[in-house]
């Protein structure tokens, strides 16, 4: 019998737990006919704001030996005009589609996030809350619990869609902000964003991205967010989709065992555009042979075993 | 379209045609193979369009706009959004009938990429008049796994052949991602030559990523998606061709020189290196034997002339179409040096994730707003460019 690799994120099922990471997959079309959409739960689109924003000056990404930098700086086409000309194409995928929002203010999240009101083939919303708070000197609006409430509980009352917080991997305070998200009725919490790095040019003596510092993301941080994932889940109900770092099917299973109960990809897409795939098809063989039938025979397991603080 | 369009659409069908569809021509394309979409405005239908979709071939069954919403350009946003839909369905061609004696169509058409590819006689049963058959081609980019056949160095560069697994059609001036084994970023090399199924890219192993390439072995797999981004138009009516190539811009305009000297166009490359050693004889061969005009410069002065290709530009440009590829800043000074009337195609790099435009990595950056080097290049006209080079 073929395992049944079905989950749940709050009341939106999915066919599969796998799903692009924001950012990495453009506006949901452009791998169209180079790799197959079948093992995808859903589509999770760039982050988009209020207005067009023309991101950071280049060089924007940077290769690391284990991962990459990158500091696109949000840029997106607007709210307006992905509803006009991408979303339409979206559409017709069949697929729940998951918009990423972000605001440089708390107003900017609301006002994009009550645009996509009523649109069709939106199952979520993803809201970036990594993103800088201009009012505030540019700190992330996620590294304050306060202003995750306040933006998820505000967003809540205002657009009747399920909202997933995303947020930044703050090793010390991640449960504070989880539960901050949790308690203002988000859905659920994709953990974790790209931690904030940076790259030095030592023969120009200057730093090697255009927009000076960017978040780390790839294998490097697979570890980092695999705790978190693990942390937040043995504390709190609310469901977590786990990114960061996922490049095999064996990083997917580790986050399903942390307690994911959905899996974003990004990153090792660029080395390997097939991984979805190859996550899926390892997935599946794994639980096939060991008897399993759902992913919940998987999810959070490693849950049960004690730890011993020393 | 749904049924429930279909009044508007017929009403539109007989004010266009002399032997309009009728209603259940309309029925039968509104599910696949048929495709069928309005132009709307306010509610109101202005436009139609109705596809079939066989496999990988597209067929344009009816196009039509309003006549009072003509020439606005509402049946070019309907024929794009009809390409578009192909290419997301992985369509490798799309058809269509015209009449002969409808201008305005066949330019429109043509506008959009659409060659006269045959002509169906009598087809149009009113007149008898004879349809033109216009194709159009879509470009698929494939992911492949190919198969390392050699790595030949020579000198400071180095050709990695690659055998495909099935014969891809490319414009010089087109790029691959490949993988870099043990690098967590795929690399965009310029595709320095594809015939059957045998790739070729010209690298110079000084990165971690072309390092990792040069030590591959024969029979190894590597990740491969290709052809990406546009290539080099040709040049219009009785143009000549000058490339100038800088260093390791080589690699994107050999294949130009050799499509271009078997077009029979004249072709002069200027050819600039650090030294000598550049400039592998194999490679000088294959061009001169095609009767192309080559001049090597190099800096330090060991073979051809001596100096910066920018210091040795022709004076005289007439009747010229520029093709350049090269380090950033003698794109910069070939721009400012090369008259504003003479069309130049430069080919730019940029780092990138992708290849496809998701990342949005590769970005230039102009006055008029963001372009991407994977998707919108790497070939742009001086006129694209702008200000963003500096």
């Amino acid at each position: 019998m073929t395992p049944c690799l079905e989950t749940h994120i709050g009341s939106l099922r999915l066919k599969t737990p796998l799903m692009p990471a924001s950012g990495t997959f453009g506006y949901g079309d452009e791998y169209l006919g180079i790799i197959s959409y079948e093992p995808l739960g859903a589509i999770v689109t760039k982050s988009l704001s209020l207005k067009p924003k023309r991101g950071n000056p280049p060089p924007r990404i940077h290769e690391l030996p284990c991962g990459m930098l990158n500091s696109i700086g949000l840029e997106n086409v607007g709210i307006k005009r992905f509803l006009e000309e991408k979303l339409p194409r979206l559409s017709e995928l069949g697929l729940p589609v998951v918009v990423s929002i972000f605001g440089e203010s708390e107003e900017e999240f609301l006002r994009v996030g009550e645009s996509l009101k009523g649109a069709p083939s939106v199952s979520a919303l993803e809201v970036n809350l990594s993103c800088p708070n201009v009012r505030k000197g540019g700190a992330a609006f996620g590294a304050d619990p306060e202003r995750v409430f306040h933006i998820i509980d505000n967003l809540k009352e205002r657009v009747d869609l399920p909202l997933w917080a995303k947020l930044p991997p703050d090793p010390f305070h991640i449960l504070e902000i989880a539960e901050a998200a949790q308690k203002a009725g988000a859905h659920a919490l994709t953990l974790v964003n790209t931690l904030p790095a940076m790259a030095m040019d030592i023969q120009r003596g200057r730093p090697v991205l255009g927009g000076i510092t960017g978040g780390l993301s790839g294998p490097a941080l697979m570890p980092v967010a695999l705790k978190m994932v693990y942390e937040v889940t043995r504390k709190l109900k609310i469901p977590v989709v786990a990114a960061g770092g996922i490049s095999r099917w064996e990083d997917a299973m580790a986050f399903l065992l942390a307690g994911a109960s959905a899996l974003q990809i990004g990153t090792a897409l660029f080395s390997n555009p097939r991984v979805f795939s190859e996550v899926h098809e390892g997935i599946l063989r794994f639980m096939r042979e060991r008897g399993m039938t759902t992913i919940e025979d998987l999810r959070g397991k490693a849950h049960e075993v004690e730890d011993h603080p020393l | 379209m749904a049924e429930e369009d279909l009044p508007q659409v017929l009403a539109i069908e007989k004010a266009s045609f002399t032997t309009p569809w009728g209603r259940w021509a309309f029925l039968v394309e509104l599910k696949p193979p048929g495709y069928a979409f309005v132009y709307e405005e306010e509610g109101r239908i202005l436009g139609y369009a109705v596809m079939r979709i066989v496999e990988d071939e597209g067929h344009l069954m009816n196009l039509s706009v309003a006549p009072p919403w003509r020439k606005r350009g509402i049946g070019s946003d309907l024929l794009r959004f009809c390409i578009e839909f192909c290419l997301h369905k992985g369509v490798s061609s799309l058809w269509l009938e015209v009449r002969e004696s409808n201008e305005a169509a066949i330019s429109l058409y043509q506008k959009m990429g659409f060659a006269v590819k045959g002509r169906r006689k009598s087809y149009y049963q009113d007149t008898g008049e004879d349809a033109l058959l216009m194709g159009l081609s879509l470009p698929r980019k494939i992911l492949q796994e190919a198969k390392v056949k050699a790595v030949r160095t020579m000198g400071p560069l180095c050709i990695l052949e690659l055998s495909l697994q099935s014969e891809i059609p490319f414009e010089p001036g087109q790029f691959v991602m490949i993988e870099a084994p043990g690098r967590p970023l795929m690399r965009p090399l310029s595709i320095f030559g594809l015939e059957k199924k045998m790739l070729k890219l010209l690298l110079r192993p000084v990165g971690t990523g072309t390092r990792a390439l040069v030590e591959v072995h024969t029979g190894q797999t590597l990740r491969v998606l290709l052809p990406l981004g546009k290539g080099y138009p040709m040049p219009q009516g009785r143009q000549k061709a000058w490339l100038l190539a800088g260093g390791m811009g080589i690699a994107s305009l050999f294949p130009l020189a050799l499509k271009l000297s078997r077009k029979g166009i004249p072709v002069r490359l200027l050819w600039g290196a650090r030294n000598s050693s550049w400039f592998p004889a194999p490679l000088l061969w294959q061009l001169t034997e095609k009767s192309i005009s080559l001049e090597l410069i190099t800096e330090d002065g060991s073979m051809g002339r001596k100096g910066l290709i920018t210091e040795v530009l022709p004076k005289e440009w007439e009747n010229a179409t520029v093709y350049a590829c090269g380090p950033k800043e003698m794109m910069k000074r070939i721009l400012s040096i090369i008259p504003p009337h003479v069309k130049v195609y430069v080919s730019l790099e940029e780092r990138m994730a992708c290849g496809v435009g998701a990342c949005q990595a590769c970005v230039l950056s102009g006055r008029g707003g963001n372009k991407l080097v994977c998707r919108d290049g790497p070939v742009f006209e001086r006129e694209e460019i702008g200000d963003s080079l500096s």
